[in-house]
């Protein structure tokens, strides 16, 4: 049994081959490498600074609405 | 329509396509296998938008012959771009510029389902003053949830330098010139201050990254997490504020320089612009290179005439108040170069063919040495021989000072060192010269023992 169990060294390749694919984020036409210690620390940072471009859009978004009509005054002036 | 298409030296790396040129005429050839990019780069209106934002080079699809018919799907002319610069060229706010630029282009990018797949700071060109995108090939779709792939790239060619550069030495700009794919990341981290590490930013895109490449690269692990697009806009926001809070002043000795060169004896100073704008006249060039432009002052009565000027200069501070200034002012004319005449940029890349040397992109119609040799042959004990053949291989007119050595900067020059140069005197300046070119007018600057020449270069 344990010999039917064990599996041979092409399909367990394969099968890690196909599970790497999957692992692994689309490259497209990628032809820089784009390292994988780097896709890991953009994700991070980003994850530690998504919170605050949100208030920051927030922000410009209020800032905006409060300044248009000045705008529109000036126009119409 | 009929030459031989040839393949250009620099553009191999990406397979999406390459330039060539035909009968003087570069063209980029797009292949198949980047169809679905481009056509989503012009469909999505992306195209469009960043060439109107005057951020990418405008093109025309055109019905040329492809250099590579079997794999070719289309064939675009780019705007030809008057001079090739590269960032070791630029000053700090020229690639703080260029940096800008290239986080603005990936904003609208991922806002119109693109993104950039490199961002290589020798994609970016100094047109009309400004930063431009010159690979049209740079873009493909984005897919949620896929992090940037140009991440490090733009880390290793933008925010490394320029944090070395605000932080520790401006001069460091020169490593763009030695490592070709950017300064990489745990060199600059050992190079930057250790104060740079209280900056979350510097910490962040810098040190940590350095660190996680360390670790990446001998992981052989795969990563798995996934950035969506909300996340990876923050994430450039925060890219486009550590390339902000970097910054730069020049030193003062320069700023010294700048008023000496603009309020020496006005009268002297006049006259000496009249004669440089009559000698323009009578080479009436389409391209000049003033080397060792200073702030540019002269360059600018080239760009009034408007002669596109490359406006040269070994001292970064200079080049760096040249370029603030021009950008201040709205000069589209000029483009602040820094070059070490004594050390011009090399041929470099692979079999030093992808970034072209300083005499490889001339010769220009014009050039102007302004208070320049005796800095080359004095200074830099360069032949007068050397110096006129050197001069013959850069440009086709030559506007020349001569500064004698009882000129009181000559003599400061040897105030320190022997005079071993019994050679240096007009009449040998002229003999030197005389081999390569004709003397068409000489003009005493008044007040000095200094002289202008006007010479063009001799038929071989």
């Amino acid at each position: 049994m344990r010999y039917h169990g064990a599996m041979n060294p092409a399909r367990r390749l394969s099968i890690v081959f196909a599970l790497l694919l999957f692992a692994l984020p689309g490259r497209g036409h990628a032809y820089i490498d784009p390292g994988a210690g780097s896709y890991l620390v953009q994700i991070v940072i980003a994850a530690l600074v998504g919170s605050g471009f949100a208030l920051k859009l927030y922000w410009k978004r209020i800032r905006d609405a409060l300044h248009r009509p000045k705008s529109r005054d000036h126009d119409a002036g | 329509m009929g030459g031989d298409p040839l393949r250009l030296a620099s553009s191999f790396r990406d397979p999406s396509g390459f330039l060539f040129s035909r009968d003087g005429v570069i063209y980029r050839q797009i292949n198949s296998i980047y169809r679905e990019d481009y056509d989503r780069l012009t469909e999505s209106g992306l195209c469009r938008e960043l060439v109107d934002a005057g951020l990418m080079i405008p093109h025309e699809e055109v019905d040329a012959p492809p250099a590579d018919p079997e794999t070719a799907y289309k064939i675009i002319r780019p705007e030809v771009v008057p001079f090739i610069s590269y960032p070791y060229e630029w000053c700090f706010s020229g690639l703080k510029d260029a940096a800008l630029a290239t986080l603005e282009i990936q904003r609208c990018a991922l806002e119109r389902g693109m993104t950039l797949k490199d961002a290589s700071a020798f994609n970016i060109q100094f047109i009309g003053g400004r930063p431009v995108l010159i690979d049209t090939l740079s873009f493909e779709r984005y897919r949620e949830g896929m992090p940037w792939a140009a991440y490090r790239q733009f880390c290793q060619h933008f925010l490394a330098p320029l944090a070395l550069m605000a932080r520790a030495d401006a001069r460091l700009g020169c490593l763009l010139g030695v490592y070709i794919d950017g300064v990489p990341l745990d060199l600059a981290s050992a190079l930057l201050p250790l104060r740079s590490r209280f900056s979350f930013r510097l910490l962040s895109h810098i040190h940590l990254h350095a660190a996680a490449q360390r670790r990446g690269a001998g992981s052989g692990k795969p990563v798995t997490a996934r950035l969506s697009r909300f996340r990876l806009l923050a994430l450039i926001d925060n890219l486009r504020g550590a390339v902000a809070a970097c910054s730069w002043r020049p030193p003062k000795t320069a700023w010294s320089a700048y008023y000496e060169a603009t309020t020496y004896a006005p009268e002297a100073f006049e006259h000496k612009r009249r004669t440089i704008g009559t000698f323009l006249d009578v080479l009436a060039p389409r391209s000049v290179w003033d080397m060792g432009a200073n702030t540019g002052v002269f360059s600018r009565v080239a760009a009034a005439k408007g002669i596109p000027t490359v406006s040269l200069d070994g001292d970064r501070a200079a080049v760096e108040m040249n370029y603030l200034a021009c950008r201040k002012e709205g000069e589209r004319k000029i483009l602040p170069l820094v070059m070490d005449l004594t050390n011009p940029s090399p041929s470099l890349g692979w079999a030093h063919r992808e970034r072209m040397s300083l005499a490889a992109r001339g010769p220009a119609d014009a050039v102007m040495a302004l208070a320049l040799i005796h800095h080359v042959a004095i200074a830099n004990n360069v032949p007068l021989a050397a110096a006129a053949r050197y001069f013959r291989e850069l440009g086709r007119g030559l506007i020349i000072e001569f500064v004698p050595k009882e000129d009181s900067n000559v003599q400061r020059m040897l105030a320190t060192r022997e005079d071993i140069f019994p050679d240096y005197t007009e009449r040998r300046f002229e003999e030197a010269f005389g081999r390569h070119f004709t003397v068409e007018a000489r003009e005493a600057v008044p007040g000095s023992r200094r002289a202008i020449y006007l010479m063009k270069r001799r038929a071989v």
